[in-house]
């Protein structure tokens, strides 16, 4: 199908048939900032920000969530909680990392049915980048500012104009149903789409992921990781903030009596840390060996691709100002 | 969305029977019987599987299947309880009649079938050996004995009261279509068997690597001081099978913690050859 196009002026019409779908995550602004939230009728959706702080990831696998619950002896599954509609304005990176998380999640053998059940609930809209942040290395990790994977609907804001195109059969039902609300680009707005993403695209410092896959595939000694995790605090915000993570741990909680699953990190000290005392990745080498060799050769080895979408989250959020980007770079040296 | 497509949800089983094991107090078999019989029909596991045990309240654990497929009507689990483990300690605080969760069986199991033939060599240490003792229930169950070769069991433990499934062992000793040779590190008064490390003993019994497989399983020490007797045998690294432990909380792949390199314990193992153990623990695990 091809491109089509809303004028902003009418951007509270697109709204309006999100809307009538059901509940409508989008970017609103808070006292924070712009963040993924509920949009209104009222609300016009704000397509200024580069990033949401936290990742979209949260949308389909919450922080925290029961899987479970008990009565008694009696364990039964969870209810669904409250799953989105749609999900709009999420950025090309957290798009093309919901398709690696849902890689995990929904694999041949087990369906995880709360991933599943909030993915395919929702119409997932990204917006194309149309300027890069100081830490984004996208193109370097498999994306693009413009890159449409993940999605199923991929828009871009050119200023005057909203462009969208579908990505999967349910984006194009989506704009078919609504194909009232479009109208045909102009060559000059397509033209002006291409520059935005080559103009994002060149302003990005571009890191050698293939190089360091490469090089991690023969693993790296123990002094190199000592090295770069000696000012790590083990907070684990590289972990949470990551839109790829997706480690948890399951938990009883015995006032609500549900099985909960909360996000988990393996920059903790106490991650895999067994009942006898036994912990394999007792030092903190060892356990950002087991974060970047996650990302950039287990996951390549699996799924033939990295764990990484080059947010940038991590960088911007690491207190100890641990760069991804000089890691991927230090072990090719 | 039935129970089966919720991987998280447990099968609701009842606690039968509770052996204690060990002179320590601190080893116990569980034998479960599912509260429904559908669920019974339905669990199908093959040896060095494990499942997830979950105590409402306390959480869950990952514990290989101590019993045979062909021990019907029940599934048992020994359980070692860890003072800082607290879903051991709940588990081991219950009694008969007392209800647990139970997810599984989980992992991939001994490639029993593809070893119909052969030689087995079957080495356990501590209470590394409950997923061992599963396997030689299987293999000298009287439908299944004639399907092998010769078959030579070593088992080690500390000491004479840390020997698990005492009456099992002195039974299999007994009979002449299996060999079996059991150790502990130091003996009592009343130990007429024999004292030393498993590893040692290896080499003492010395078993023909011809058309032979081995089955290892022990704590981390003394599998890494059998390797090197196995080899100098002569059994080649894809012919020694070993099972690995991790901590877990899904048991299925997804919550990422239980990985050894870039496979995971829980969903590719946890039973590996040792070349498989090589080639996972190369880029540094």
């Amino acid at each position: 199908m091809a491109t089509v196009a809303l004028d902003r002026k009418n951007s509270k019409k697109l709204t309006a048939a999100l809307l009538r779908l059901g509940r409508v995550r989008g970017p609103v602004k808070d006292e924070t900032g712009v963040v993924l939230g509920d949009l209104t009728s009222k609300s016009d959706p704000v397509l200024e920000y580069q990033n949401f702080t936290l990742p979209a990831k949260r949308e389909f696998f919450p922080q925290c969530e029961a899987v479970a619950k008990f009565e008694g002896d009696n364990v039964r599954e969870a209810a669904d909680g409250d799953r989105a509609a749609v999900v709009f304005g999420i950025r090309p990176c957290d798009a093309l990392a919901l398709s690696h998380v849902e890689r995990v999640f929904c694999d041949e053998k087990y369906a995880d049915p709360y991933f599943r059940g909030r993915r395919d609930a929702a119409l997932v809209i990204s917006l194309a980048c149309d300027k890069a942040g100081p830490s984004c290395f996208c193109t370097s990790a498999g994306g693009g500012p413009a890159s449409a994977k993940g999605a199923d609907i991929l828009s871009s804001n050119i200023g005057t104009a909203l462009l969208f195109d579908s990505v999967t059969a349910k984006g194009e039902s989506f704009l078919k149903k609504n194909k009232g609300l479009f109208r045909k680009p102009t060559a000059a707005e397509l033209t002006k789409r291409e520059k935005q993403a080559a103009d994002v695209s060149r302003r990005m410092k571009a890191v050698d992921t293939a190089a360091a896959v490469k090089s991690l595939a023969a693993g790296r000694p123990a002094a190199f990781w000592e090295g770069i995790s000696e000012t790590c605090l083990s907070c684990g915000a590289c972990t949470f903030l990551c839109p790829t993570c997706h480690c948890f741990d399951l938990r009883d909680d015995i006032g609500t009596g549900a099985r909960l699953r909360v996000h988990d990190a393996c920059m903790f000290a106490t991650f895999v840390t067994e009942a006898s005392g036994h912990n394999p990745r007792a030092r903190k080498g060892e356990r950002m060996r087991q974060r970047v060799m996650h990302k950039f050769s287990y996951a390549p080895e699996n799924y033939d691709t990295v764990f990484c979408v080059g947010c940038g989250r991590c960088v911007e959020a690491c207190p100890s100002n641990i760069d991804i980007r000089e890691t991927l770079a230090g072990v090719t040296e | 969305m039935s129970r089966t497509a919720n991987p998280y949800v447990p099968y609701k089983v009842r606690i039968e029977k509770v052996t204690v094991e060990n002179d320590e107090r601190d080893l116990k078999t569980f034998r479960l019987a599912f509260c429904d019989p559908s669920d019974g029909a339905a669990f199908s596991h093959r040896c060095g599987q494990f499942a997830m045990l979950h105590v409402p309240g306390a959480g869950e654990i990952p514990i290989g299947i101590a019993s045979s497929p062909l021990d019907k009507g029940y599934v048992e689990f020994t359980v070692k309880r860890y003072p800082t483990g607290s879903v051991t300690t709940a588990l081991h605080d219950l009694s008969d009649g007392d209800t647990i969760g139970l997810r599984g069986p989980l992992g991939n199991g001994f490639p029993l079938d593809a070893l119909k033939g052969k030689n087995l060599l079957v080495v356990g240490g501590g209470f590394a050996f409950t997923t061992l003792r599963a396997a030689i229930r299987y293999l000298l169950h009287d439908s299944v004995r004639k399907d092998y070769g010769d078959i030579t069991i070593i088992y080690g433990a500390r000491s004479p009261g840390e020997l698990l499934y005492k009456q099992e062992l002195a039974e299999w000793q007994k009979r002449s279509d299996v060999q079996t040779h059991i150790t502990v590190d130091k003996g009592d008064a009343s130990w007429k068997g024999r004292e030393g490390f498993v590893p040692a003993v290896v080499s003492q019994v010395a078993p023909s690597p011809a058309n032979a497989h081995c089955i290892v399983c022990g704590p981390p020490i003394m599998l890494k001081f059998t390797m090197p007797p196995l080899l100098t045998l002569g059994f080649a690294p894809e012919a020694i099978i070993t099972s690995q432990e991790r901590r877990m909380s899904c048991g299925i792949g997804k919550c990422g913690r239980c990985n050894i390199g870039p496979k995971y314990v829980c969903k590719d193992g946890p039973v590996f050859t040792y070349a498989q153990m090589m080639e996972m623990e190369k880029r540094g695990e």
